[in-house]
């Protein structure tokens, strides 16, 4: 029973440690940023990662809805960019040793396409986590999404979103 | 023991969480003399933008602000590091404050083993990405006894950055480092000769045979027996097998992997065992385009170039010859439901029998469905992955289905194959992450960066071709391109037979 009791303030733990009334720890905030770069970047997605997310119920939510209208912070982005850039060159100079290796596209067109990818991977993922929190400050924030132009992927997300909330 | 147990429990709580770090990491093996002056390999410089992982920074962050470095250099092999700033000018660089091991010297920063700090760094929404661009420094020698014999060290910079106290983004950089040239000394009596290689290819050979000294069969601690050969290796005395593993897997890039067990070394001295490379293996896979977004076919083939040209530089020992169909808008229900979401909010395999039964399913061989969904790609050997390891029985799916969605990266679909080809489950070692080791973020199985990736282990291409599990094992074996009886090395094993996971190549 002992052992239960402590389980369920373990569990407990994250929401306790991220109470409204004031801002989080800088642990707590921490642990709650790592969870939701976990979700957005997952690529099976299959190890509870949403899951993670939605512990810290309303807390995250203004993160989540960030990432909604925000996609992948500049940061991310510029990194992102970088080592496409690298992984470009790399296959570039493939090409030149093995003839018979074709560059898909020009490196500029392969950095937008997969940065692009990512950046509507953070707000199809967002959409998903506000769907599953649910409330009317994500609910808000998804009606307004759709009234601004997205990625047809993205627009469905957000679509569906509203859908499981309503 | 209340508070024992309490504080157990929220180790394993904070351990289960499969929130891991900030995503940006690299890792990297040397042998020493790379890594002392004049250290030709560390010329590499790792970009580590300024700034938050996350667009809002964290949940109840102070905002935008300055932000502060905090860098680690764990190392007694490597001198430190160098960073220097990019968009950073002249006037900016001397207003940081910088303490610690860390010094300015003209243009750059000096880091030296212990912490430092970088505090002032701008970080403003709207303005340019400032770029630290961090190289490692080598020393003229290295310490004595840094590398024990046939063991590596790991030395690391770490950097994490921060808006006032709390922690927005970090960067992890490994080295191992092992000693250089051959493990194996003369006096020289066998040879191992290989035949048939392709011109400009050359092979990687993993031993396990009996010497005078010991077993050589990689039993841990002891590493593997790797090394590089053009065709003929010389070899000390080894001896009938007795109760040692014999045997030799060969990978090169234009063979399929030579696996032959129970080779038949004698006492003898002077013998020479030879083995011929067999061509690579075709592997057919039948890529359904159930997506009709314009481009998508063009950009499965794009997929499929780059997945035979990973697993041919990564020594794998196939190539994929891709046939690629339409789906008529008809059947795109059908197809899309094989995949979705539980209600925990994992991605899922379902509904699989009506897709098989289908005429867009081909039996005993790799089939992979592009959707028009909003998610990256997932593998169907296991229909939901579980969340815990070991301890739990999954239901099996079809390893020759894969689904890749519309926010798929350009390594995706080589992921998900790598799946297919018996690494699994995904929370017990199948992705590199959830195995830890010395895998970094460009391993092919990573899943928790975007990033592109484009090595696999020794461990696991060993596997890729050799698994044999509940799921059905690799598909190469399963599909009757490699010969069974495959051999059961779930990821985590590493004993004689199964080499470590992340069992680096020579």
């Amino acid at each position: 029973m002992r052992i239960f009791r402590s389980l369920a303030l373990a569990v407990a733990l994250p929401s306790v440690g991220m109470a409204q009334s004031s801002p989080p720890p800088p642990a707590a905030s921490e642990r709650a940023a790592r969870a939701l770069s976990a979700w957005y970047e997952c690529q099976d997605c299959d190890a509870g990662e949403l899951n993670a997310v939605t512990r810290y119920g309303e807390r995250v939510v203004p993160s989540l809805i960030a990432a909604l209208n925000g996609g992948a912070s500049p940061a991310r982005r510029e990194g992102l960019r970088r080592s496409l850039g690298a992984a470009y060159d790399q296959m570039a100079e493939q090409a030149q040793r093995y003839p018979e290796r074709v560059l898909p596209e020009s490196r500029s067109d392969y950095i937008e396409r997969y940065a692009g990818n990512l950046d509507a991977q953070y707000r199809i993922r967002a959409a998903q986590a506000l769907a599953a929190l649910g409330g009317p400050q994500a609910a808000g924030a998804l009606e307004a999404a759709l009234a601004k132009p997205q990625r047809d992927d993205v627009r469905r997300a957000v679509e569906r979103s509203l859908q499981k909330i309503k | 023991m209340r508070t024992a147990v309490c504080g157990l429990l929220l180790v394993l709580l904070g351990s289960a969480s499969p929130a891991r770090a900030f995503n940006h990491g690299l890792s990297e093996r040397f042998c020493l003399a790379d890594v002392v002056l004049p250290a030709t390999a560390l010329q590499k410089r790792a970009p580590v933008p300024v700034g938050c992982e996350l667009v809002d920074c964290c949940p109840g962050c102070p905002g935008a602000g300055p932000v502060e470095w905090r860098i680690a250099i764990d190392a007694k092999i490597l001198a430190g590091a160098e960073l220097r700033f990019e968009g950073l000018s002249a006037a900016d660089l001397k207003h940081l404050k910088v303490t610690g091991k860390a010094k300015r010297q003209g243009d750059r920063i000096v880091l030296r083993p212990g912490e430092s700090r970088i505090r002032g760094l701008p970080y403003k929404a709207g303005a340019p990405v400032v770029v630290g661009l961090l190289r490692p420094l080598a020393r003229k020698k290295a310490p004595a006894g840094a590398v024990p014999a046939r063991r590596s060290v790991t030395e690391q910079i770490s950097v994490r950055q921060f808006l006032g106290a709390s922690p927005v983004n970090g960067f992890k950089w490994k080295f191992a480092i092992r000693r250089c040239g051959p493990i194996v000394d003369p006096p020289f009596f066998d040879k191992l000769q290989i035949q048939g290689i392709a011109s400009g290819d050359d092979a990687v050979v993993m031993m396990d045979a009996r010497t005078q000294a010991q077993c050589r069969q990689g039993t841990p601690p002891d590493p593997d027996w790797t090394f590089r050969s053009t065709g003929e290796t010389l070899l000390p005395n080894l001896l009938s097998p007795g109760s040692c593993n014999s045997e030799i897997a060969i990978f090169s890039k234009k063979h399929a992997m030579k696996w032959e067990t129970g080779v038949p070394w004698t006492n003898n001295l002077g013998e020479v065992h030879a083995v011929t490379l067999d061509p690579l293996i075709d592997v057919p896979v039948h890529i359904w385009v159930a997506n009709q977004s314009a481009g998508v076919a063009a950009l499965a083939s794009a997929h499929m170039n780059r997945a035979t040209n990973l697993y041919q530089d990564n020594m794998v020992g196939v190539r994929f010859v891709p046939t690629v169909h339409p789906v008529p808008g008809s059947a795109e229900a059908t197809i899309n439901a094989g995949v979705g979401m539980d209600a925990s909010g994992d991605l899922v395999c379902q509904a699989l029998a009506p897709i098989r039964a289908s005429a867009f399913y081909t039996s005993g061989a790799l089939n992979v469905y592009y959707v028009n969904e909003g998610f990256t790609g997932r593998n169907c050997a296991i229909l939901q992955t579980p969340h815990s390891c070991p301890g739990s029985t999954f239901a099996a799916g079809d390893a020759n289905i894969t689904f890749v969605g519309t926010t798929a990266n350009d390594t995706t679909l080589a992921h998900e194959i790598g799946h297919a080809f018996g690494l699994r489950p995904a929370i017990c070692g199948g992705h590199a992450d959830s195995f830890g080791g010395s895998f970094g973020h460009d391993n092919l199985m990573w899943t928790g960066s975007a990033d592109p990736r484009s090595t696999f282990s020794l461990g696991q291409v060993f596997r890729m071709n050799t698994h044999a599990d509940q799921w059905g094992g690799t598909m190469l074996i399963q599909n009757g391109q490699r010969p069974a009886p495959g051999r059961p090395c779930r990821p985590q094993d590493a004993s004689a037979l199964c080499p470590l996971l992340d069992a680096p190549w020579p």
